[in-house]
């Protein structure tokens, strides 16, 4: 039993450094990419101080907007997930095959490009947000007591979990349909506005903050700012109790899918 | 070489059949695949509704930001939208592939085809289902100047700068394509460019002056969104309008140039 964890361990451990190295050779796309990444929040930040400048009555602080904006990049790089893709193609070209009859799962090397490429695009974004704080005015209004950046990176931790596991679900739908793409186009369309990642989950509308505060992508991206920031409607207990039980749910309906897809698996090509 | 000598006029109406046989060939491809050209027009829509939201909140806290009225902010995202539609349609699936082109040698056999090889490059593939995109625009632009009296000299400037505009999006955004002929892998630059287009669903009024300067003569969605909005709100700012004009021909003539430098570095993948 312990010899078989410590080989997996092995394996996830060589396959990582695999990914990192295969990224590395892409670092010059990587850098455009996470430059990409942090221009979306930049031109937010510009436009929202704008219409603060202009007088605009909104619930929160220019602190809060400017700490959210310069910040979510990182997070929202961090707790990000591609392997639906990924999978459901694997499972329609019949790639799956040669993971099937290897000594280690799919998901352990799917985690391990995850974790990889990550690295890489961590080395490249953290001096772009860097040079952001100290050359934009205002720069960073947190508290930053140790324990507040712990809390944030359990919340960023367990919003990577959820990602990812979500990703195994929505990928692990090619078992069963031709065509998953199209409905995973969709939901990549959808996270960024409800995850909080195009604008602060804050700045909804009361109206439907019934929605915005239930439903599972906030606590993808905006939920770990939310405990940075000390803003956490309802209390941070609460806060993450929701968060645990969205990871719970994805939890048991990736092990449920993912076995029930295998059984009728056909393996093409095979 | 006998092509190089004929006049300008038949040179002209020869690349303008062989566009429109391309523009048959992309509906019948659409028509021919549904499922893909009602996903793609879908993805169109869905990208629209999302973009609006973030707009559509910021018009909520504030009667009015910098001198631009809720309604007239709509219009500059419909006029966006326009614009990205037009790009997404006509340009867009061409000048991603130009990398390609070169990195895998499909270039030769472009190279040697007796039509202006920059001309193939830049508008081969047309898109035909992304067009839905622009259509959304429209309606966004004429809901949100619906009522405003527009002059016919504001509403022939506003077409004319939105032409302008377009124009230098897809020069400035070939000669980031043609990047693929110094480097070896860019592909990810697209991405970056359809990031930093973004900008273009707000008012050029909302940014610092020195990046407003910037949206309207070098990344130039201002000058397509903004600009069409301003003039007819507004009214026309000749100046503005003649130095969009001369912006726009300096910059497709630097990507003439460009390319011809690019093609000179070229050297075939497959010999």
């Amino acid at each position: 039993m312990i010899a078989a964890a410590r080989r997996q361990i092995r394996v996830f451990g060589r396959v990582l450094a695999l990914n990192i190295g295969l990224t590395f050779v892409y670092r010059g796309d990587f850098l455009l990419l996470q430059i990409a990444n942090v221009l979306s929040p930049l031109i937010s930040l510009v436009v929202w101080q704008a219409a603060l400048a202009a007088g605009a009555e909104i619930g929160v602080s220019t602190g809060f907007l400017t700490t959210y904006f310069l910040l979510v990049a990182l997070v929202n790089m961090l707790t990000s997930s591609w392997t639906a893709w990924f999978l459901a193609e694997s499972i329609r070209n019949g790639d799956l095959n040669k993971w099937l009859i290897r000594p280690a799962s799919v998901h352990l090397d799917g985690f391990a490009n995850n974790l990889g490429e990550k690295t890489i695009k961590l080395l490249l974004l953290a001096p772009l947000v860097v040079i952001l704080v100290l050359v934009l005015p205002g720069g960073l209004t947190v508290s930053g007591t140790p324990v507040r950046w712990m809390m944030f990176a359990a919340a960023v931790l367990l919003a990577m979990a959820i990602t990812y596991i979500f990703d195994i679900v929505r990928g692990s739908l090619a078992f069963w349909f031709e065509d998953v793409q199209g409905f995973n186009t969709a939901i990549s369309i959808m996270t960024p506005v409800l995850s909080g990642a195009v604008v602060p989950l804050a700045l909804m509308p009361p109206e439907v903050a019934g929605i915005t505060l239930w439903q599972p992508f906030r606590f993808m991206v905006s939920f770990p700012m939310e405990v940075l920031l000390d803003q956490v409607p309802g209390g941070l207990g609460f806060g993450f109790a929701q968060q645990l039980g969205w990871l719970a749910v994805f939890g048991v309906a990736a092990v449920v899918v993912w076995r029930l897809g295998l059984r009728s698996f056909s393996a093409v090509g095979a | 070489m006998s092509r190089a000598r004929d006049g300008l006029l038949a040179q002209v109406g020869r690349h303008a059949r062989i566009w429109c046989a391309a523009l048959v060939q992309a509906l019948k491809r659409d028509a021919q695949f549904r499922a893909q050209a009602w996903t793609t027009a879908a993805v169109a829509l869905a990208e629209i509704a999302t973009g609006l939201i973030p707009v559509l909140l910021i018009i909520r806290t504030s009667t009015g930001i910098n001198g631009w009225t809720g309604r007239e902010i709509v219009a500059v995202t419909g006029m966006f939208q326009l614009a990205m539609g037009v790009v997404n349609t006509f340009v867009a699936p061409n000048l991603t592939r130009i990398d390609g082109y070169v990195r895998e040698g499909e270039l030769d056999t472009i190279l040697i085809r007796p039509v202006s090889a920059q001309w193939l490059t830049t508008f081969r593939w047309i898109q035909p289902a992304a067009f839905t995109g622009s259509l959304a625009g429209l309606v966004l632009v004429v809901v949100g100047l619906w009522g405003s009296s527009a002059s016919p000299a504001g509403v022939v400037a506003a077409v004319l700068v939105f032409g302008c505009g377009v124009a230098t999006i897809t020069a400035v955004w070939a000669n980031l394509a043609y990047l693929a002929f110094w480097f070896e892998a860019a592909s990810f630059i697209h991405t970056l460019v359809q990031e930093a287009l973004t900008a273009g669903r707000y008012p050029v009024a909302f940014f610092p002056s020195a990046i407003r300067a910037l949206l309207i003569f070098v990344v130039p969605i201002g000058a397509a969104a903004t600009l069409p909005v301003q003039f007819v709100g507004h009214g026309v700012d000749p100046a503005l309008l003649a130095g969009v004009v001369g912006s726009t021909l300096v910059i497709v003539l630097l990507t003439r140039l460009h390319w011809r430098i690019a093609l000179a570095r070229y050297s075939s993948a497959s010999s």
